[in-house]
């Protein structure tokens, strides 16, 4: 947390820096860009995983997996001319992907893919007042686990003998697809934490046109704060299981409210 | 309790399926040869590959908190031996054994061989048995008969088939004329049978495929069995969602002759996923004793390695652990792991019956129940 507060301030100081410089001496520096409200929306794809600490355990190796963030809601409030408090609200899905190596290879894996409302708010800061100008912006998101999706495959016990590729000496695997089923017991110990908080940091491009429209397209990276489960004993990494993931997304907003 | 046995290494069955490739294996590699190391390996090889988590009534945390302090450095094979065996008391993985050896002398232990279930009774009821008395009942010209698998024509309108084990393929490179004879008297009955007894009893189990092979004879349809799980992780809690495990019926034939089923407290694995795959079909009854209680299978790969994560391994001292590797569950959302499946008419052995007068009550049972 003490790393946010510090990179927060550290941009608000870049554009405070960029505003000293943009200012000619003595006269007020121009108001090109709109400010107040902008409204509209984002999407873009997610590479996400669940951090895991796997160093004892040779024969797993957990993945990244890419998904969505579905089109959503994005709103800005201009704070001053190139500072933004920003706002969304979209559906976003995290997942990771788990699979068998060495020796345990081929028959075992599978993708969890999760599916959270998230919320993200931030601050972005435009280095430049022109019409192209790269901007970078920080924030914290709060995130509700909707569901899940296992797809994947499983060792084949019971084969198909009359299948005409049937061969007894093969081991084979069964695909699978089946929604994710929150664990309500806790004879493991274990549960799930359906809220997830966590931060995020990136940059970006925006391109102003016209009546204040504007387009961007970010990338940033995400980072629970905290395990994706709660643990009533000790239960190896699982208090460590965070959220981390790059989301690369594109937007577009427009003013309300417009005051130039 | 403790529960010795001194028996053949596999004399449980083993699901042998397909191979896997050869890497080192390492992961218990950090615990040292010693008895404290060993211990240590067992129960956290156990925390990570056991199966039935969440199902087994044991509680693994007090399991180690109640004997690490047993375990010194001068605790000998043998003790250390012992302390497992009252470690694992009451698992009920049907399958799991730890292949103990000491000096020469090889020892398994196993919760799922308890004494209730080795009735002495069960050592009548041998291939000779089915090799001679039953086969002689069967008409001449329909019976044949070879290392325990008996099939033939009984009372003139029954199909009787008898399989010890679930070794067919085994068979069919071996023997192939008798067992593609048996198969083809499975799924396409005479016009003049009336029903089928499927004698599952001393059946040890063995190859997982050879379920479908049988069961894909009487269904017309693809037939849901029950579901699967598996360890996704080497946590306690990690396993994968329950995936539903199908029988496809056999293209080439079809058998709606109604069955029974024959099983027993040795009726084992393969065996009992037989019992209850086909004890979905309407026209199946089962008929005998309760199960053994082992229907999760154990997967290794052709060589006898491990193929999954699940299951099997090893200990510094070279003691093994062998497991179920997958969590089966019945169609009707229960687990009969360590149970065992109860018969829709539960018929015991009359030992006294068999001693005195040579008759099999059981499948006197099974041939009331049968079209006259």
């Amino acid at each position: 947390m003490k790393g946010i507060v510090v990179f927060v301030i550290g941009l608000l100081s870049v554009q405070q820096l960029c505003l000293a410089q943009s200012k000619p001496a003595g006269r007020p520096a121009p108001q090109k860009q709109p400010t107040g409200w902008h409204v509209g929306l984002s999407f873009g794809s997610i590479n996400n995983a669940v951090e895991m600490d796997f160093s004892d355990r040779p024969f797993w190796r957990y993945n990244y997996v890419e998904r969505w963030q579905y089109p959503g809601l994005e709103v800005h409030y201009s704070l001053a001319p190139r500072v933004l408090a920003t706002f969304g609200l979209n559906v976003i899905q995290r997942g990771q992907r788990v699979e068998t190596i060495q020796k345990f290879a081929d028959y075992q894996d599978y993708t969890l893919v999760r599916t959270y409302l998230n919320i993200p708010v931030g601050i972005a800061v435009e280095l430049f007042d022109t019409k192209f100008s790269p901007f970078v912006k920080a924030g914290m998101y709060g995130a509700y686990w909707l569901s899940g999706k296992w797809t994947g495959k499983v060792p084949r016990i019971l084969d198909n003998p009359y299948d005409e590729n049937y061969d007894p000496g093969q081991f084979t695997s069964l695909d699978f697809e089946a929604p994710y089923e929150f664990s309500e017991n806790d004879d493991t110990g274990i549960t799930e934490n359906r809220l997830d908080f966590g931060f995020w940091a990136g940059g970006g491009l925006k391109y102003r046109i016209k009546s204040g429209l504007r387009l961007f397209a970010s990338f940033d990276a995400m980072r629970g704060l905290s395990s994706i489960y709660t643990t009533t004993r000790e239960v190896r990494d699982f208090q460590k299981r965070k959220n981390v993931g790059y989301l690369l997304s594109i937007g577009l907003t427009i003013p309300i409210n417009r005051k130039i | 309790m403790k529960i010795k046995h001194l028996l053949p290494p596999l004399f449980f069955s083993l699901f042998i399926l397909g191979c896997v490739k050869e890497e080192p294996f390492v992961e218990f590699d950090r615990y040292p040869n010693t008895p404290k190391g060993n211990f240590q390996a067992f129960w956290d090889g156990m925390s990570r590959k056991y199966s039935f988590w969440g199902y087994d009534p044991t509680n693994w945390d007090e399991v180690y908190d109640k004997y690490v302090n047993k375990v010194t450095d001068q605790t000998t094979d043998l003790e250390l031996a012992e302390i497992f065996d009252e470690m694992i008391d009451g698992l009920i993985d049907g399958h799991y054994e730890i292949q103990v050896t000491i000096d020469t002398v090889v020892a398994l232990y196993s919760p799922g061989f308890v004494n209730d279930k080795i009735s002495n009774y069960h050592f009548l009821l041998d291939d000779e048995y089915f090799e001679t008395k039953i086969f002689n009942r069967l008409s001449p010209g329909t019976r044949k008969k070879f290392q325990g698998f008996v099939y033939g024509v009984l009372d003139n309108k029954y199909q009787y088939i008898r399989i010890p084990s679930f070794s067919i393929f085994k068979g069919l490179a071996s023997n192939p004329q008798f067992f593609l004879e048996m198969l083809e008297f499975m799924a396409k009955p005479a016009p003049q049978y009336k029903g089928v007894i499927l004698d599952l009893r001393q059946n040890g189990g063995g190859i997982a495929d050879e379920v479908p092979l049988i069961v894909g004879n009487f269904t017309d349809k693809e037939l849901l069995v029950g579901e699967s799980r598996y360890k996704y992780g080497s946590n306690r809690n990690e396993f994968s969602p329950w995936v539903q495990q199908k029988i496809y019926p056999n293209p080439k034939g079809y058998n709606p002759l109604p069955v029974v089923v024959l099983c027993n407290s040795l009726s084992i694995s393969a065996a009992e996923r037989t019992t209850m795959a086909l004890s979905v079909l309407p026209q199946v009854t089962v008929v005998g004793e309760t199960t053994f209680g082992a229907q999760s299978a154990v997967l290794f790969g052709r060589e006898g390695e491990d193929s999954v994560y699940a299951g099997s391994f090893e200990l510094p001292n070279g003691w093994t652990v062998k497991m179920a590797a997958e969590v089966y569950r019945f169609v009707d959302g229960k687990l009969y792991e360590g149970v065992g499946f109860t018969p829709d008419v539960v018929v015991p052995f009359d030992v006294n019956l068999f001693k005195s007068s040579g008759r099999d009550n059981q499948l006197e049972r099974a041939l009331q129940i049968l079209p006259k």
